[in-house]
Order: structure tokens, then C-alpha cells, then sequence
């Protein structure tokens, strides 16, 4: 066909743009996306090792166990220690 | 931030407005790029040739405000630096991971079009100019200088195609703003099916509106006298546009309050309350019954009128659509928030201030740099033909 | 509904990406335990009730695939302390004015009229009732995301951020949100809030570092009335499971069918 070579440039720009477009694209998707579904499997690991604050009144028997014996004769037996004293992580971290 | 004041009982997250002015602003830009199109083709490929004054304007409209589109929502996210993340992992499940998709095809097309219709103002620049000008105008026009008979035969029927594949595009860029709204299971205001039609009509409303208000004022200052036919078939498509887009809004609102749904406890409190103002008072009466009124003086009556008449008229009603289609973008995004998903209660109201990222001065900016860009290509390139000059734009005859 | 429809087969990770999640953990999660595990003193070990068989949690072992999580809050039980929304606060990190979890109160009157309130989430507790009605009947209701299985809020999600992970939570990806906020619209239980320092959609992960450790939820172990209840699908002779399969139970707006895991004992037409 004569006289469409700017329609043929044109379309040369936009197949450039569109291959280059795509390529850039595969590099950008993150590792480990689409695993397991859309979406970033790692980020579950990731959720998983946020860092644990509340132990449990096992946790707390292990240091205190004539207190958790008070505590289970007493009113306050179903409440946890760490409701009203600090969360195990931050008792044991102050000592 | 500190705790909002609210009526009745609101869910403890549901204390603020989520999507602010931005998000009122964005499904407004898109409208205008949409209806502004839609005028072009009714140009382009359904030949109403008296549309011809405004075929050029519209269309460059269209990719003045499409290449702002994507601003409101950058100032609205909470990471624009992520952005681009929509198109490299869309999740396709997700009506807004469809955005980089349809905005990308969307420009690329409206793009082309404009280029094959100012080919031939391109390379006269090209050929009449010096230096860095030239190189550009040259580089425009992709080194190619073909201004033959046949090479302008083959533009127009491309525009035309183009033309006719920007209507889908077109109402498909804009259908899915509705439908972003309309798909929210948890909002009843939102959440219905007529809400990406909605959106289309109004959108092409504020589209036809635009043009006129742009075509006037573009005449006035080039010293251009108006074209009275053209005015008169916009009045005429405004009309009609307009017309079902009240309509459409309306029934809305009835459907919701015949059904008496658990839904219109809340939507109905939210109206006559919380924003009456917005709604009954801009949306209904001002913004839709007015026009209608002036509009139909325009369309029934035009044997009485002159043309400067007839122009200030259709203007007007213009002015007051594009103001409109404003307060129902508002309505629906922020009248939408002010009810908390509880359905018993309600959040503070929104008032946006001047100097935040996402308030007025923000807003503002983003809708005047349509205008310079318009200015600018103006400039260089003629937003409208002379009358002499042969139309490269103009639909083929067969 | 049949029960056997809920627990889904072991869906995408095969056993190569199961070894590979496990890596994950070691790398990941181990450091954490350490950390957690002062010295040689053990703090964490699970839940009370199966406290003897269990060693201490390092999340090394976790597998997604194996486990289906569910909860049950049994509102005729709840006082409304607060507890754990306290609780969630701390373990999460969660910022002021936003919750994880929340309690609602609600007041019925004889006349039909309810009154709901919950200041501050129910955070500090509840103030005495001012209604001035004459309250026949009232309640607290203990609200966190409901897990959908058929959640609206991953649909919406257009970067892939938000997702319906393997053991059946919905979480959220920090690092690939864009902060659009469009799962916090479309949240019908107003579980989701954007984090005013991350920018980021934020909510309830039914505190998957404790869960996957072994550990019970932050909320679960703070509650002193047991009226919440953590369970798995997948383990034999789960407590939650066999309440869910033998007793009525309910959920929060069945009509807008989003399949919560989260199920309720007690709640009544009042409840939002």
C-alpha cells in the first residue's frame, strides 16, 4: 500500500512501547507472586514473624507459680495475669 | 486523629470519610473526557456536520482532561509510589485493576486520532519552521512528509475507524468508574445496577457541556464569530443527555424509597438530612430542572430566538450541567461515606479544606491544567478551522 | 449447609511450595522465637486446656495447608471489659482510634428501641447506660473481621494486596498495598481501616505470628469468660468445629453472602 508508511511508523512506535511495556513488567512482579493465588506468598511468612507480645498464664507459672496458685484460689481465677500486669515480652525485656 | 462527631451508632473504623475530594474529582475528569469524546464522533462517524466547528476542540478536550485523569487519584493514594503496581499484578477480580488497562488503550487511541487529524498542520509547521521547532514538528510528524491526495484519503478513513472504536472506549472508561461504584456490595447508595448508566449519561452530559462552555469562550477570544447551527445541535444533544441522566437519578432514589428496603432507612435520612443541600437543592432543582427548562426554550423555540440569544441561553444551561454533574459525582462519593456500614448512624460531614494533600487548592490545580494545556496546543495548533482550509477530520462519504 | 462443603481440600501451595513455606519460616520466624524465648526460659507455650503435649511454639513446623481456621463468639457470655480490645491493641501495635476488635453494647427497650453505643471500641470498658428508656434487654457483641469465605474486600483488591491466604484468613500484604482504600468500602462490617502511619489498609489477622506458633489468638487468651473461641477445621476433635456442627449458630448479614468464618451464639435481629 502506497502512502501509509507514517500509519506503519506509528504502528512501529506502538508495538515498541507495547513489547517493552510487557518486559519491564516481568521484571517488576515480585518473587513468589501468583504461588499460591494473586497475591505475594511471602507475605504470609512475613505476617507469621511479626513479633509475639502476649504470652499466656503458663508463661507467667513459670517464674510465678506460688502467685498463680494464689490467683487460681482467688476471684480472679478466669482472668489472665497479663489482662492487668504487663505483657510477658515487655516484663521480661524491663526484667 | 481524633474521634469525629457522629449521630447514632457508627461502627468505631467508620469514623471518616475514606475517599475525599479526589475521588469526587476523578469520575469527574473521566466524564468529561468520555461525553467530550462522544461529541467527536457524532462528528466523526455519525455526521453531524454541523458539529464540524467543534470536532477538533472536543476531541483535544478529551485528551486534555484524560491526561489528568490519573492525578486525583495519585494525590489519593496512600502510597502513589506504588501505583504502578495495577498494572504489574492486576488482580482481575478487582474493578479498579482494570484502570491501567483501559486508560492505557483509551490514550493510545485518542492519541492517534489526534495525530492523524493535525498530520497535515504538523508537517506545514514542520516545513515553516527553524531549529529545536522544526526538529519537533518534524519528529511529530515521524519524518514523514505525505500530504498527498491518496495519504489523506487513508487518515480519514483510519479517524474514522478510530472514531467509531473510541465510542466503546469511551463508554467502557467510563461505564467502569460507575461500576467501581455500583459493585460495592456494602453500600446501599452505591450498589445498584444502574450506577455505571448513571455515570455514562451524566458523563456525557458534562462532556457536551464542556464543549459548549469551551467553544464559546475559545470564539470570544479568538475574535471568531460562534456558529448559531452548532449551538443549536449541542442544546439539542444536551437536551436529550441531560434529560435521561435526571431521569436515571431519579428513579434511583424512587426504586430505593418504593421498596422501603432496610436500605432507606438510612439512604433516606441521608437525603433529607445530611445533604439536602447537595441533592435536592444543586443536584435536582438547580442543576436539573433549570437546564431542562432552558434548554427546552432553546430546542422548542428556536424560531423565536436569535443567535446571540440562543448562545447565552445554551450556555448558561451548560454552565449549570457542568455544576450539576458536580454535585451528583459529590452526592454519590461522599454522600455514599456519610452513612456508617452499621446503617444506624452517621460520620461527621465532610467539608474539604483549603490546603491539604487531597483538598480544594489540590482539586483546583488539577482542573485547571486541562485549560493550559488547551491554551498551549492552541497555540501551535488550531483548536478550530478556518472556514477555507479543507477538513482533513471530515467523514468519508462512503 | 454441609460442614464438609466449608473445609475446602488442600488448595494451591503443592509439596514443593509447602517445603518452600517451611524454608520461609525457618528464615524468618526462627528469629522471632529466639527473641521471644529469653535465654533458656520458655515463656510461650499453647493454650491451657492442651498445655502438657504441646512444646513451645517456634512457627518452624507451620504448614497454611494443614490448618482452616474459624471463630466463635458466644455473646451471652461477654461483660463487655474490654480486655480484648486491650489486648489486641498491645499485641498488634494497633494505632488509637482504630480497631482490630471492638465491643458494641447494645440496649433494647420494651418499645422496640435500640440503643447502640461503643466509646472507644469498648476499649476502657462501658460506661454505666444514659439511654433513660426503660431496658428490658441488652448485650455486648465482640466484633473483628469475619474471614470471608466469600469476601468482598479481596475481591475488590486491585494490586493483589488483600488475599484469602491457605488456612483460610484474609490478610493483608504491607508491602504491595497502594492505599486506595477500596476494601475498607467495601467491607460490609467495617473490619478494615487504612494504618494512619503505614498508609496502608490495615486489620485483623486473627494474629497469625501467635497462631502459627501454636499460640491463641491475642483476644481469645485475654478473655476471662471464654466468650471467644479459637478452632481449626482441619484437626480431629476441634471444640469450635464441634460447636458449629452440632448447635445453632449465626453470622453477621448472611444476606450480603460473604460466608463468614466467624460465627456468633446468642446475637439477635438487633445486631448490625
Amino acid at each position: 500500500m502506497e502512502h501509509t508508511k507514517h500509519l506503519w511508523r506509528a504502528l512501529g512506535i506502538l508495538v515498541v512501547v507495547a513489547v517493552s511495556g510487557v518486559v519491564i513488567r516481568h521484571f517488576a512482579i515480585p518473587d513468589s507472586f501468583g504461588e499460591a493465588g494473586s497475591y505475594r506468598y511471602d507475605a504470609l511468612a512475613e505476617i507469621a514473624s511479626k513479633p509475639v507480645v502476649h504470652g499466656n498464664d503458663i508463661s507467667c507459672r513459670e517464674c510465678h507459680a506460688d502467685m498463680a496458685e494464689t490467683k487460681a484460689a482467688g476471684k480472679h481465677a478466669p482472668v489472665r495475669c497479663e489482662v492487668c500486669h504487663a505483657p510477658v515480652t515487655t516484663h521480661a525485656r524491663d526484667g | 486523629m481524633e474521634p469525629a462527631i457522629t449521630t447514632g451508632y457508627v461502627f468505631p473504623n467508620d469514623l471518616h470519610i475514606m475517599w475525599s475530594l479526589m475521588i469526587v474529582i476523578y469520575p469527574y475528569v473521566t466524564g468529561l473526557v468520555a461525553g467530550a469524546f462522544i461529541v467527536s464522533s457524532l462528528y466523526h462517524v455519525f455526521q453531524q456536520r454541523e458539529l464540524r466547528p467543534v470536532a477538533r476542540l472536543s476531541m483535544v478536550g478529551s485528551l486534555a482532561f484524560l491526561l489528568v485523569a490519573t492525578m486525583p487519584l495519585l494525590a489519593h493514594l496512600g502510597h502513589p509510589e506504588r501505583a504502578l503496581n495495577i498494572v504489574v499484578t492486576p488482580h482481575f477480580t478487582s474493578a479498579m485493576a482494570a484502570f491501567g488497562m483501559i486508560y492505557t488503550l483509551y490514550l493510545i487511541l485518542v492519541i492517534f486520532e489526534i495525530w492523524l487529524v493535525y498530520r497535515k498542520p504538523i508537517i506545514q509547521l514542520a516545513r515553516r519552521s527553524r531549529g529545536f521547532k522544526r526538529w519537533f514538528f518534524a519528529t511529530l510528524a515521524l519524518g514523514v512528509y505525505d500530504t498527498s491526495e491518496r495519504a489523506m484519503q487513508v487518515d480519514r478513513r483510519t479517524i474514522t475507524v478510530l472514531a467509531g472504536l473510541g465510542i466503546p472506549a469511551a463508554c467502557i472508561l467510563h461505564g467502569y468508574v460507575g461500576f467501581m461504584f455500583g459493585s460495592v456490595k456494602a453500600n446501599p447508595l452505591w450498589s445498584t445496577p444502574l450506577m455505571p448508566i448513571i455515570f455514562l449519561f451524566s458523563a456525557v452530559t458534562s462532556g457536551i457541556a464542556m464543549v459548549i462552555v469551551l467553544y464559546q469562550t475559545l470564539m470570544k477570544f479568538s475574535g471568531k464569530s460562534i456558529s448559531g447551527a452548532c449551538v443549536q445541535s449541542l442544546a439539542q444533544w444536551l437536551w436529550l443527555f441531560a434529560t435521561i441522566t435526571a431521569t436515571l437519578e431519579i428513579l434511583e432514589i424512587v426504586t430505593l424509597a418504593y421498596e422501603r428496603s432496610e436500605e432507606w432507612v438510612v439512604v433516606g435520612e441521608l437525603i433529607t438530612h445530611k445533604i439536602p443541600f447537595s441533592f435536592i437543592g444543586v443536584q435536582m432543582i438547580f442543576g436539573s430542572l433549570i437546564p431542562f427548562l432552558l434548554l427546552g426554550i432553546v430546542v422548542l423555540m428556536r424560531r423565536f430566538l436569535t443567535d446571540p440569544l440562543r448562545n447565552t441561553i445554551t450556555f448558561l444551561a451548560a454552565f449549570i450541567l457542568l455544576i450539576q454533574v458536580f454535585s451528583m459525582r459529590w452526592n454519590v462519593v461522599i454522600g455514599g461515606q456519610i452513612f456508617s456500614k452499621s446503617m444506624v448512624g452517621f460520620r461527621e460531614l465532610y467539608v474539604p479544606r483549603l490546603f491539604e494533600r487531597e483538598g480544594i487548592v489540590t482539586a483546583l490545580a488539577i482542573m485547571i491544567l486541562p485549560f493550559i494545556f488547551l491554551a498551549l496546543f492552541n497555540h501551535f495548533l488550531p483548536l478550530y478551522e478556518s472556514d477555507q482550509e479543507e477538513a482533513p477530520g471530515a467523514p468519508t462519504e462512503t | 449447609m454441609p460442614r464438609d462443603e466449608k473445609v475446602e481440600p488442600v488448595t494451591a501451595p503443592e509439596a514443593e511450595d509447602r517445603r518452600r513455606f517451611l524454608k520461609q519460616f525457618l528464615m524468618k520466624a526462627s528469629g522471632v522465637a529466639v527473641l521471644v524465648v529469653a535465654g533458656e526460659k520458655v515463656f510461650f507455650s499453647a493454650h491451657a486446656a492442651d498445655s502438657e503435649a504441646v512444646p513451645p511454639g517456634t512457627g518452624e513446623d507451620y504448614d497454611p495447608t494443614r490448618h482452616r481456621y474459624v471463630y466463635l463468639i458466644d455473646v451471652t457470655k461477654c461483660i463487655g471489659c474490654g480486655a480484648c480490645v486491650r489486648a489486641c491493641e498491645r499485641e498488634n501495635n494497633v494505632p488509637k482510634h482504630h480497631f482490630r476488635t471492638w465491643i458494641e453494647r447494645y440496649m433494647v427497650s420494651r418499645t422496640g428501641d435500640v440503643a447502640i453505643d461503643s466509646p472507644n471500641g469498648g476499649h476502657d470498658s462501658f460506661p454505666p447506660e444514659v439511654t433513660g428508656d426503660d431496658i428490658t434487654k441488652a448485650f455486648f457483641v465482640p466484633k473483628i473481621c469475619n474471614h470471608c469465605t466469600n469476601t468482598p474486600c479481596v475481591q475488590l483488591c486491585p494490586v493483589g494486596a488483600s488475599f484469602r491466604s491457605p488456612d483460610g484468613l484474609i490478610l493483608v500484604d504491607e508491602k504491595r498495598c497502594i492505599g486506595c482504600s477500596y476494601c475498607v468500602q467495601a467491607c460490609p462490617y467495617g473490619s478494615r481501616f487504612i494504618h494512619p502511619e503505614t498508609h496502608t489498609a490495615s486489620k485483623c489477622t486473627l494474629c497469625y505470628h501467635r497462631i502459627t506458633k501454636g499460640l491463641l489468638p491475642a483476644c481469645v487468651e485475654a478473655c476471662p469468660r471464654a466468650v471467644r473461641k479459637f478452632g481449626d477445621m482441619k484437626r480431629l476433635k476441634d471444640e469450635v468445629s464441634e460447636i458449629i456442627a452440632t448447635h445453632q449458630v449465626q453470622i453477621l448479614k448472611p444476606e450480603l453472602y460473604t460466608e463468614p468464618n466467624c460465627y456468633y451464639i446468642g446475637i439477635g435481629k438487633e445486631v448490625r
